[in-house]
């Protein structure tokens, strides 16, 4: 998590965040396919963005994309829930470039299967991470049951970042290079090293989210009773993601 | 075109901020995100709908005061929306008696109501308590408060950076739809994975023009000193006025009253 | 930091610079040597690409703090050296100023905007304030304090840019292409401002594309594939037309016809050369100017393509164009001219249904435009916007051009041809499998015309298709623009050039607060200079020469030609390269 914080002493991540925000914030709210759920969540391809900038600016994508969705909450819909906003989509802009790098074995995107088995993992668990934080966060404030916004927030984020990233890469990731915008590039390579224990903690944020999730789905949509308050059973869960994305 | 959520004439220019000298306007940016935390916390505190109702009407007074209740109004029907959905879901989805309603499979409860009412009362009363900041408060002088709060300076000037880009992103946004549309490009049409693939176009140079941007950007920042000093001085420096004090005491006292309350097992469903 | 005093010390001083980017296989800069004194107005030119830009960027560490690469040699500020520096400590002594003036702006009101320089360098809050008083009064911006930057026009943003600048103080300020996105108006009050910087003592360095600024410079530095090939004053300058040539840059208007007709290419006014032309008793012939006018009159207009009747149209619920009434004929070469913010473009979006008129009627081919489907309607009339960058997405240059006949639902051997043909016509054959991203400015602009070609559209509209390129690009955009308007074509373009207008066009309309000031032929527009300059226009240079004469005349061969009809000097030098 250190490249998290380093990044800010160069400047051209500092804009690099900024940008990511804006254009996420201003492509994301217009851009507008479907409506799931009127307020909450609507299908909407801009948030593809966010997981394909992370391969590209690393940590500049876990803020900007926390930024961009803050600002989007400067619309009028600034409460306690966005601080869920804020951390899904970090986590959301965070794990792609942190798994990739394990899964894949190598930073740079190379196009080759390996690097591509690793992407669409790291997509997968990325949209997981992000539906499970804020559909915990959503229920805890009382606002949406958690397997509801959990499971759209999931879907919704994996299939289109499934459909638009892979385009993007192909077409963007190459020169994104020649213009020597990739984080590898701007940050120094000691800023950029992995976590404490990036193997243990893929593991972890891994079990978190899809433990959490499918025990959240069972219980929700009633295939388990438990006498717990979800919030409360799924708090496990989080500590390992959250935990599990520290070490990363 | 039927692509844009944000009324076209507004452009993205339509943050809420609301350029008047309410007394509210005139308070520090800290002392009302510290105020905003309090309503939040409070909110947290009770699941009563009648509680949280009286949480409202709190908030809509403050909302005079300030002067942002246009603000309020020009997003009604998401505010109403918002009331209602949580409303409705809780409603349908949590047990109890006595039941109210029924209708096949799907059944209303008394304590799925109430709580179901109350919860929308929370999240639209966190709305208008968050509608009363954005309408009273600079965009810089947020992001100052948040620097004052101890957020870093690079991080809190990435985030005002951000706000004054998303103007520009925007209508670059609608630049490029026209520039396709004028190549003979639909934007909407087709099933729902025709769509989504056919905002590739779109996405495409909006983000190319975007990242071109950053070196300029990265430059200019760096050709006005920008990280030059640890410590920079401000043009308006944060100050805690009289009325300032005033606030943050009425808040705290107040969270401490309701927590009091809260603790004697009041507001509870 | 402030202005110095003066010293024997250079302001700056450049020995034996190099530098080379990562990924390229020329060196950018080799073996630049440069001193300019404390005060002295430079001026760089050269074509794009020629290294103006790095050469500027190594006075204030840009190049290579920042920019990455191989560097070689010294520079000096008022005598030290400044290898160790960041760029950011060096903003209170050297003042940069960009091309992009959005990308300087960076808070949500003015005064904040201001303040940004002065509170890095940690000035005190009060002192802040005092500065700031000041230079609000000097840029003119003083009721705007309080103003969203987002909110002001081009030229007033770019204003605010070196008002930014400027309240570091800074004794040397660099401005790289500040005017290019401007309009006529915004650009002369920018030049304004330099002399105003250079009264005040400041050393001031610019890079500008236009010849006509060089009267104003002290010196003038040319550059080509990254070194220096002269360094002279103005007047040295204009006596050797070849070498400006061979640079990419164009004669100024003027001197070029007292060259042409063999005189000393003074830097004076029209005035002043008219009298020396008349000196030499080689004035022009109204005889062969009446048969140049009467030839012109002729008509070569075809049936009306665009109606437009009683049209307005509202954003924002402010008027944007009010009462438009126009006729264009199939075939006509017509340029939109006027201010930003006039509507010009707001009009050309109408013509091929971008936007939809708010009242009024617009005939396209006789057809209301509402009743066209959208896929003929591309088909019909084609729309080059400004910026490239704002269409390109494909990974190839064919592909690209591809998307509009694959919109249009050709088969693939009808797409395929029309893309080859597309390409031959803007002079890109054989780039079919380049990379469309990595084009320089001039091809991804003819990259942007063939996209549009490649529809067969009747009707070319063309927002600002020379804006940012420099002379060679600028006239081969214009050659091929020509060729089309030939070829059978209707050309309307938007532009801010009068040099262009005079020289291409056959009708020029004027748009002034969203209405149409005045609409002819070019040589009826440019003669009533009284209207033109009451819209921030000015006919271009030669033009004004000839007026002196009672003649409208459009370009230097042109006069030239009347003035000596037995032939020029020296025919070798084509300033078409």
């Amino acid at each position: 998590m250190r490249d998290v914080i380093l990044m800010w002493k160069e400047t051209r991540m500092v804009v690099l965040t900024a940008v990511t925000a804006a254009i996420y914030a201003a492509t994301v709210m217009p851009l507008k396919v479907a409506t799931i759920i009127p307020g909450f969540t609507e299908i909407r391809p801009g948030v593809a963005f966010v997981v394909f900038c992370s391969f590209l600016f690393g940590p500049a994508a876990a803020w900007g994309a926390a930024f961009g969705n803050l600002i989007a909450d400067f619309f009028g819909t600034l409460g306690l829930g966005s601080i869920f906003g804020f951390a899904g989509n970090f986590l959301f802009g965070l794990i792609p470039y942190k798994a990739y790098r394990i899964l894949a074995g190598e930073i740079r995107f190379s196009g080759s299967t390996r690097s591509w088995f690793g992407a669409i993992s790291a997509i997968l668990l990325a949209s997981m991470t992000c539906g499970f934080t804020i559909g915990w966060g959503v229920d805890l404030l009382g606002f949406v049951p958690f397997h509801i916004l959990g499971s759209v927030i999931t879907i919704n984020n994996a299939i289109l970042a499934g459909i638009i990233v892979p385009v993007l890469l192909k077409i963007l990731y190459e020169r994104t290079r020649k213009w020597g915008l990739l984080y590898q590039e701007i940050l120094q390579p000691e800023d950029t090293a992995p976590g404490l224990m990036p193997m243990p903690g893929l593991v972890l944020t891994a079990v978190g989210a899809t433990g959490g999730l499918s025990l959240g789905f069972l219980t929700g949509f009633g295939f388990l009773t438990i006498s717990v308050a979800t919030p409360v059973l799924l708090l496990p869960f989080i500590a390992c993601t959250v935990l599990g994305t520290i070490l990363l | 075109m039927s692509i844009c959520a944000v009324p076209v004439e507004h452009g993205m220019k339509a943050f809420i901020y609301n350029p008047e000298n309410s007394p509210a306007h005139r308070l520090n940016p800290v002392t009302k995100i510290i105020s905003l935390s309090v309503v939040f916390t409070v909110s947290m505190l009770f699941n009563h709908p009648l509680y949280l109702g009286c949480l409202i009407a709190l908030v809509a007074c403050l909302g005079t005061v300030s002067r942002s209740l246009p603000a309020m109004w020009k997003i009604k029907y998401l505010l109403l929306i918002l009331f209602l959905f949580p409303t409705c879901l809780w409603s349908i989805y949590m047990d109890g008696t006595p039941v109210l309603l029924h209708w096949g499979p799907l059944q209303i409860s008394s304590r799925g109501l109430n709580y179901g009412i109350a919860m929308g009362f929370r999240l639209t009363g966190m709305l208008m308590a968050g509608l009363i900041l954005l309408a009273t408060t600079r965009v810089e002088d947020f992001t100052a408060g948040l620097n004052r709060l101890g957020i870093p300076y690079r991080m809190s000037f990435s985030l005002t950076l951000a706000f004054r880009l998303v103007p520009l992103f925007y209508d670059t946004f609608q630049t490029v739809v026209q520039a396709q549309q004028s190549r003979g490009f639909i934007l909407n049409t087709g099933n729902i994975l025709q769509k989504i693939r056919r905002t590739l176009p779109v996405l495409i140079p909006v983000f190319v023009s975007g990242i071109r941007r950053t070196d300029q950007l990265a430059v200019a920042l760096e050709s006005k000193g920008f990280g030059y000093r640890r410590e920079r001085t401000r043009l308006h420096p944060i100050r805690f006025s009289r009325s300032d004090r005033l606030l943050l005491s009425a808040a705290v006292l107040f969270l401490c009253v309701c927590i009091i309350l809260r603790l004697t097992g009041q507001g509870k469903l | 930091m402030g202005i110095p005093e003066p010293s024997r010390n250079p302001a700056v001083a450049l020995s034996g610079v190099g530098f080379q980017y990562p990924l390229a296989e020329q060196p950018a800069l080799q073996d630049i040597s440069l001193s300019i004194r404390a005060g002295e107005f430079v001026m760089i030119m050269g074509r794009t690409g020629s290294g103006k830009t790095t050469l500027v960027r190594t006075i204030n560490r840009i190049v290579p703090r920042f920019t990455k690469g191989s560097f070689s040699g010294t520079v000096h500020l008022f005598g030290s050296d400044i290898r160790t520096r960041s760029v950011a400590s060096l903003a209170g002594d050297v003042g940069m100023v960009f091309q992009d003036f959005e990308s300087q702006l960076f808070s949500t009101s003015i005064q904040l905007d201001l303040a940004f320089g002065p509170e890095n360098m940690a000035v005190p809050p009060d002192r802040i304030a005092k500065r700031m008083d000041r230079i609000l009064t000097q840029f003119q911006l003083t009721g705007l304090r309080d103003r969203d930057p987002a909110t002001l026009s081009g030229g007033q943003k770019q204003r605010l840019a070196i008002a930014t600048i400027m309240m570091l103080d800074p004794p040397v300020i660099i401005l790289d292409e500040p005017t290019t996105d401007l309009d006529p108006e915004s650009r002369d009050m920018v030049y304004r401002m330099l002399g105003q910087l250079r009264d005040q003592g400041r050393t001031v360095i610019l890079i500008d594309h236009s010849p006509d600024l060089i009267r104003q410079a002290d010196r003038v530095v040319l550059m080509d594939r990254g070194r220096i090939v002269r360094d002279a004053t103005p007047v040295e300058l204009v006596r050797h037309p070849g070498q400006l040539n061979r640079c990419g840059i164009r004669m100024p208007q003027i001197q070029e016809c007292l060259w042409k007709l063999g005189l000393e290419p003074a830097l004076s006014e029209p005035a002043e050369a008219a009298e020396t032309i008349r000196k030499s008793a080689q004035t022009p012939d109204p005889k062969r100017y009446e048969i140049l006018v009467a030839r012109e009159r002729s008509p070569r207009t075809g049936d009306p393509v665009i109606e437009i009747r009683d049209l307005l149209f509202s954003y924002d619920r402010q008027p944007v164009l009010n009462g438009i009434d126009l006729v264009i004929h199939r075939g006509e070469f017509v340029t939109l001219a006027g201010q930003n913010g006039s509507g010009k473009t707001t009009l050309a979006k109408h013509f091929n249904g971008l936007l939809s008129p708010g009242s009024g009627t617009l005939l396209l081919g006789g057809i209301p435009v509402q009743k066209w489907k959208a896929a003929e309607l591309a088909g019909t009339v084609g729309y080059v916007f400004q910026n490239p960058d704002h269409q390109i997405f494909r990974p190839t240059v064919r592909e690209e051009v591809l998307f509009g006949p694959v919109n249009l639902g050709l088969d693939d051997r009808e797409a395929d041809a029309r893309v080859a043909e597309a390409l031959e016509t803007v002079g890109l054959t054989g780039y079919d499998d380049r990379d469309p991203f990595m084009l320089t400015k001039g091809e991804s602009q003819r990259l942007a015309v063939a996209s549009i070609l490649a529809m067969h559209p009747q009707i070319l509209i063309l927002d600002e298709p020379t804006t940012g390129l420099d002379h060679p690009d600028q006239i081969r955009m214009m050659d091929l623009l020509t060729r089309l308007n030939r070829r059978g074509h209707t050309v309307i373009m938007i532009t801010h050039s009068m040099t262009l207008t005079a020289q291409f066009a056959d009708r020029v309309i004027v748009m002034e607060n969203g209405s149409i000031l005045t609409d002819g032929p070019v040589r009826d527009v440019f003669g009533r200079i009284d209207i033109l300059i009451k819209t921030g226009l000015k006919p271009p240079p030669v033009t004004r020469l000839g007026l002196e004469f009672d003649m409208v005349v459009r370009s230097v061969d042109e006069f030239v030609d009347l003035c000596r009809p037995g032939g020029t000097r020296n025919e070798s030098v084509h300033l078409q390269s």
